[in-house]
């Protein structure tokens, strides 16, 4: 009897142990916040398998959620109203009303542009295990790419420049593009992003390429930061302004000067995502004409022989006679 | 008395082949001036350099004792030093020989100039223990211009020494004792 009940009470002891074990293995377990889980998707064979766009995007907006939640900006109080309609809202859905051209909530759902070639940034060097033998990193467990911001710098050999600078303006307007900046051996052009990889190809066919450096800069984060902070910020200039209309003349003025406060607060951050929006939308590329002499002597690999400096037109043509 | 005749004979034969064949390597190379071009004297850093009224200019620039690499190392360095540290774009490389039959090779080269562009040519060979680098430079149309001249100018180069003597000898004293 006695033998019963203490076996009773081991086995009871035995499945109170494991329960609480196993609350506490998922407490202990890392938070899988949607930002982890977004750097896992194709982070190599082994990752699960991608999540379809539209999970991405809600991966994405959690992120967001995320930033939204630890934001010091947040801490000071928005109205709770603001903050839930935000999170009820279509992120993509431009209901801002901002009177920004508001192109890129409508690009996810196209097809991601093709990507440059040979990206060196870290970010693009984690995914570079990924990508397939094509170097398209498209392939990678649906990357969102639309939050991507390329940049191109080209050194071309330093002949024929005038003509090979006015190939470039004209590459740039072949593809839909704008001259940004022209110089006497530097010329930058602004190509719509679906006509980089198109236009970087011709740009390098004009002249002999010494180095060219292409960077894509993932800028979700402060896409997203942008988003809700001006979201948030439009909910507490409506809720000030509802406020206004309510107060007497003491709390009016104090009213105002926050008002006026988060106006302007508002129209920086927008001039912000416009600009960011452009950054996203048309690629920069640069081209420079102009040795990589500064380059070359950094890392030292200048060879010895005194005669190779002296080689060149100048030293040949500088003539001398004497008879 | 008659062998004593047979040595001396044989001493005046050596003593004759000794001399042409340092007769002949006043230069440790050949090369043609083209006409229209006119040689120049006292050349410090070039062995040879010709020039055009107009100034195309080819010369010819002998790094003494570099047997350390073939021409094709050479022609890497050169074309990394032409541009990727001086800014030259590289339009053209090819295999060529000189007229004596030694292998070498031709780096065109262009870069522009006060906004000018101009040309740049470098044959590169390797002989006696020797680099020898055939330029020639001029602004675009000046080179268009005189490339018949500067052509045969650069295929009329021989870096090896005529000579009677053997081939070895020669390449061992070639151009060592002037």
């Amino acid at each position: 009897m006695g033998k019963n009940v203490l076996g009773t009470w081991a086995i009871a002891v035995a499945a109170l142990l494991l329960v609480a074990c196993g609350g506490a293995a998922d407490k202990a377990a890392p938070p899988q916040s949607p930002h982890y889980e977004r750097a896992n998707v194709g982070s190599g064979a082994a990752a699960p398998a991608p999540p379809a766009p539209r999970e991405e995007a809600e991966s994405l907006r959690m992120v967001a959620g995320s930033t939204e939640s630890t934001s010091p900006s947040m801490a000071g109080g928005y109205p709770p109203s603001a903050d839930k309609a935000y999170r009820g809202s279509n992120r993509t859905a431009d209901n801002d009303a901002d009177g920004i051209p508001d192109k890129m909530d409508a690009q996810p759902q196209s097809a991601p542009p093709p990507p440059p070639p040979g990206s060196t940034t870290p970010a693009q060097a984690g995914q570079g295990a990924k990508k397939n033998s094509d170097g398209d990193p498209r392939a990678v467990g649906g990357h969102d790419s639309t939050m991507l911001v390329y940049t191109a710098s080209i050194n071309l050999a330093v002949y024929l420049v005038d003509q090979a600078i006015g190939q470039v303006e004209q590459i740039a307007k072949d593809n839909g593009g704008f001259l940004s900046s022209r110089g006497d051996n530097q010329i930058v052009i602004r190509v719509p992003r679906s006509r980089f990889q198109a236009a970087l190809a011709a740009v390098e066919k004009t002249g002999d390429v010494l180095h060219r450096d292409v960077r894509a800069e993932d800028v979700t984060d402060a896409y997203m930061d942008l988003e809700i902070r001006i979201k948030n910020a439009r909910a507490m200039r409506d809720q000030l302004a509802a406020l206004l209309l309510k107060a007497n003349v003491k709390e009016a003025i104090e009213i105002e000067r926050e008002l006026g406060r988060v106006t302007e607060e508002l129209e920086r951050m927008e001039g912000q995502l416009k600009l960011l929006k452009d950054k996203i939308a048309y690629s920069t590329i640069t081209v420079t004409y102009a040795a990589r002499g500064s380059t070359i002597e950094a890392t030292k690999v200048r060879l010895p022989f005194p005669w190779l400096s002296s080689l060149g037109l100048p030293s040949l043509l500088r003539l001398e006679d004497n008879k | 008395m008659k062998s004593h005749a047979i040595y001396k004979l044989f001493g005046a034969c050596v003593l004759a082949a000794a001399a042409i064949s340092l007769g002949g390597c006043g230069r440790p190379f050949k090369m043609e001036t083209a006409p229209g071009f006119i040689e120049l004297a006292g050349q410090n850093d070039y062995a040879y350099r010709a020039t055009t009224p107009d100034g195309v200019v080819v010369a010819v620039r002998v790094v003494e004792d570099e047997d350390r690499a073939d021409v094709d190392f050479w022609a890497k360095s050169v074309t990394l030093q032409m541009r990727d540290v001086s800014g030259y774009a590289l339009l053209a490389t090819k295999d060529v020989e000189s007229r004596d039959g030694t292998k070498g090779k031709e780096l065109r080269f262009g870069h522009d100039e006060d906004k000018k562009p101009y040309e740049y040519v470098v044959q590169i060979y390797a002989a006696q223990s020797r680099l020898f680098l055939v330029e020639a430079g001029g602004t675009k149309e000046q080179m268009d211009r005189s490339k018949a001249s500067v052509d045969w100018m650069m295929k009329s180069v021989k870096v090896k020494c005529d000579t009677i003597v053997s081939p070895v000898l020669a390449s061992k004293t070639c151009g060592r004792w002037i």
